[in-house]
């Protein structure tokens, strides 16, 4: 093939390009397009930007009281406020752990601690009506620890924080008889392991959170979330707490190494984690097989736990189900059914686009959200997905555009997010 | 080619040049492949002409920063012979320093009066310093090493990469940084039939300029020719008296500088940036170097074009006639397999490796 033929053939196609199609009589920017997030975008650095502005965000229902005394204890230690919208959820997470040790620590005559690893994730699993800063926490069979609402918040202004955004609730789902829900046993096998903390050393317990890449943010508030609640709990029975950090890259990779490196630890007594549910998935086969049990703020995945709290019939054991996982923030379910209700009933839009990108939590929202938003009677236009990374949106956008919808569901993370609130305003109109 | 297949035959043996009828099925697979897709898509109308070359544009102004980036790789290459892998972070440091500076100017006056002028300060500011941490990541990292065998310095290259990612991450913050907004680059030209953003016209014509005074710096100044002299033999500039070390700083100090201008534009054109943002359009620029025949400065413009038209064309144009769902997530699916067809068939790249000039 020599140059001369391939940049006349390249060329050529670029003027058929040009020329097919017809004029239509310039982009006239479609009428503004509703565009509604998920809690990837909830962060202070995505609602600052002027065009989010008017934008909706289904996120986590925050029922419970304390915010405002854990926000100052939070900014006292990490020097600014947070980013991200998992903080609290961390927070509880941590607590309904160092509730569960308590419970179970077995005080040895010579000053040292035993914890039963099956006892701690039985007293796990019977965690009911902890009062947390996220609403009242109790752990169902399956791992689900949060009431099972979200909510809608709108982004009025563009806020200066997320607390700004926090204060424009517009809806909150009450997905009725999911709470109380019941299903089949999901099994699991008992482990004889155990922790023995010798007198005058520490409980150690383990972080896996994104603290590194894109969604750093992410990860680096839960972080700061669970020293502040190690801070606040101070000692159980007469040992002090230390926190082993790892990274899980918000992937499979960092969730496997992480994990493998925490088991290696036979002190650790439980993990908080992780960040990402792709993490999770490769991490939690490692920590069940070694019975290590691991509270999450912010997976939210519903196949982690369990499915069809919305359905007919019983619930479902996840897909990815595993023996010693609980979770403090929402499962997935109630939020693309949330924000499917939020955007049929309340702003009366039929047709809708998504998008997603290609991180299991983005396609089950995405999922989710079609599957409702069909059943109410609306009609999903397009289905399509960008990846991680990617800056220019434009052309994603164009073939939204093509399809012509009221709204376009993105829960993706920044900045992702941003790239598509910009751009679409450029393509859109405003 | 049939007469390769006839001269195996015509040897008597049952040698069956497998591998080249492989490479011919997969060159005729490729084209029905790529005209089926094309013509669904344009047939079934599902974009609209003004659509189209709404496409056209998005890719050329991408491509142009990926040009920009790219002929720092391949200055570097045609110098030394190894591909600097920190240049997407150099590429990122002149990202994060925009941020700054246009966001500490977005409060002054200027702003509100002058913003070209605005601007311009910061592209300078921005070239400045990309190309002092690109000179001194050659002073430190890649000279000591200039005699160790090539896979040492790759190495290096990628351990300074990380360490720039990371540092400014430690100094800057894991968040993302949003330009401040610039109102003078809204609006829109039209131009025989394209709709052009004022910001996408913005990174053309500079990313334009700046190629083509590169050009004519390398052919046209003494500086230049010095250049040319080093990447075609270093041992024998060096007799010719050419001063070796400043020319390879000087060859690192452009190609940071364009990367510097390249990340200012980028943020300019994205909005926001942050520690991590130099990793894939590296990756990307690297390729279009590639592409476009590494060593060689008028490759890696039309490298980086091409590659950028192809990421903007290639999902609609050809994986949604095949009826591919997601199509744009295969994006850089598409740009990649360019790039290994490219090597496939044509391995010196589309302009050809120009590593030594023609000795008569």
């Amino acid at each position: 093939m020599s140059k001369a033929r391939m940049v006349a053939g390249f060329a050529v196609l670029m003027l058929v390009l040009a020329a097919c199609g017809g004029d239509d009589g310039g982009t006239t920017p479609t009428e503004g397009v509703q565009l509604i997030g998920a809690d990837g975008l909830l962060s202070t650095t995505f609602v600052e930007i002027p065009e989010t502005a008017g934008m909706f965000f289904s996120g986590p229902a925050l029922a419970g009281s304390g915010y405002e005394e854990f926000l100052a204890k939070y900014e006292a230690k990490a020097g600014s406020g947070p980013i991200q919208s998992f903080h609290a959820h961390a927070y509880d997470a941590t607590n309904i752990l160092f509730d569960a040790i308590e419970k179970v620590a077995v005080e040895n005559g010579d000053g040292s601690l035993t914890i039963s690893r099956q006892g701690l994730r039985d007293a796990l699993y019977e965690t009911k009506d902890f009062q947390g800063l996220t609403g009242t926490l109790t752990c169902n069979q399956y791992g689900d620890c949060a009431q099972p609402a979200v909510s809608v918040y709108e982004n009025v202004d563009p806020a200066e924080s997320l607390g700004g955004v926090f204060s424009n609730v517009r809806f909150t789902s009450e997905p009725e008889g999911a709470e109380g829900k019941t299903g089949p046993a999901p099994g699991g096998q008992a482990t004889n392991a155990s922790v023995t903390v010798a007198a005058g050393d520490p409980i150690k317990i383990a972080a896996l959170e994104a603290i590194s890449g894109a969604v750093a943010a992410l990860g680096d508030d839960q972080v700061t979330a669970i020293q502040v609640a190690i801070d606040d709990q101070g000692e159980i029975k007469g040992h002090p707490i230390t926190l082993q950090s790892e990274d899980d890259t918000c992937g499979a990779e960092g969730g496997q190494a992480g994990a493998e490196k925490i088991v290696a630890d036979k002190q650790i007594v439980g993990v908080i984690g992780t960040s990402c549910s792709g993490a999770q998935r490769a991490a939690m086969p490692i920590f069940e097989r070694n019975g290590f049990v691991m509270v999450s703020g912010s997976n939210t995945a519903p196949d982690l736990t369990a499915t069809n709290y919305l359905g007919e019939g019983d619930l479902v054991v996840g897909e990815s189900w595993k023996y010693g996982f609980f979770r403090t923030a929402h499962n997935d379910e109630f939020q693309g059914q949330g924000a499917a209700q939020f955007v049929y009933e309340n702003l009366g839009l039929r047709k809708a686009a998504t998008i997603h990108d290609g991180d299991p939590y983005t396609q089950g929202l995405v999922t989710e959200f079609g599957k409702f938003f069909e059943a109410l009677g609306g009609e999903i236009v397009l289905a399509t997905s960008i990846n991680k990374g990617d800056t220019d949106m434009r052309p994603v956008l164009t073939e939204i555009q093509a399809a012509d919808p009221e709204a376009i569901y993105f829960p993706i993370f920044q900045p992702e997010g941003d790239f598509v609130v910009k751009q679409a305003r450029e393509i859109f109109g405003s | 080619m049939a007469a390769k297949v006839k001269a195996v035959a015509a040897k008597g043996g049952l040698q069956f040049p497998l591998v080249d009828g492989f490479l011919w099925f997969v060159r005729i697979g490729l084209l029905i492949a790529i005209a089926w897709g094309a013509f669904f898509s344009l047939t079934s109308g599902r974009l609209s002409g003004q659509a189209w070359r709404n496409l056209i544009v998005f890719g050329i102004a991408q491509g142009a920063v990926y040009a920009l980036v790219a002929l720092g790789y391949t200055m570097v290459y045609g110098v030394l012979r190894f591909i600097n892998f920190a240049h997407g972070e150099v590429f990122m440091s002149g990202a994060v320093i925009g941020f700054f500076v246009t966001d500490a100017l977005s409060e002054t006056a200027l702003w509100e009066n002058a913003q070209i002028l605005g601007l311009l300060l910061a592209l300078l500011v921005c070239m400045v310093v990309s190309m002092s941490i690109a000179v001194l990541l050659e002073r430190i990292a890649y000279r000591p090493l200039r005699n160790s065998p090539r896979l040492i310095p790759l190495i290096t290259s990628i351990g300074a990469s990380f360490f720039l990612q990371y540092t400014f991450r430690g100094l800057f913050g894991a968040d993302t940084k949003v330009y401040p907004s610039t109102s003078s680059l809204n609006g829109r030209v039209e131009f025989l039939g394209f709709q052009i953003l004022n910001r996408q016209l913005l990174v053309i014509v500079a990313a334009s300029v700046i190629m083509i005074s590169l050009y004519l710096f390398v052919e046209k100044t003494k500086q230049g020719k010095a250049i040319r002299a080093v990447a075609e033999d270093q041992e024998i500039a060096r007799l010719m008296g050419i001063n070796v070390d400043r020319t390879i700083s000087m060859v690192f100090a452009l190609g940071g500088a364009m990367a510097g201008a390249a990340g200012l534009l980028y943020g300019l054109v994205f909005g926001s940036v942050n520690f991590f943002s130099g990793f894939l359009p590296g990756i990307k620029a690297f390729t279009s170097a590639v592409l476009g025949g590494i060593g060689n400065i008028a490759g890696a413009m039309l490298g980086g074009l091409t590659l950028g038209t192809v990421e903007s064309l290639g999902p609609s144009l050809v994986l949604a006639g095949l009826n591919i769902p997601s199509a744009n997530q295969l994006k850089d699916m598409i740009a990649f397999v360019a790039l290994v067809l490219v090597l496939i068939f044509r391995p010196t790249g589309i302009l050809g490796e120009r590593l030594t000039e023609e000795r008569t």
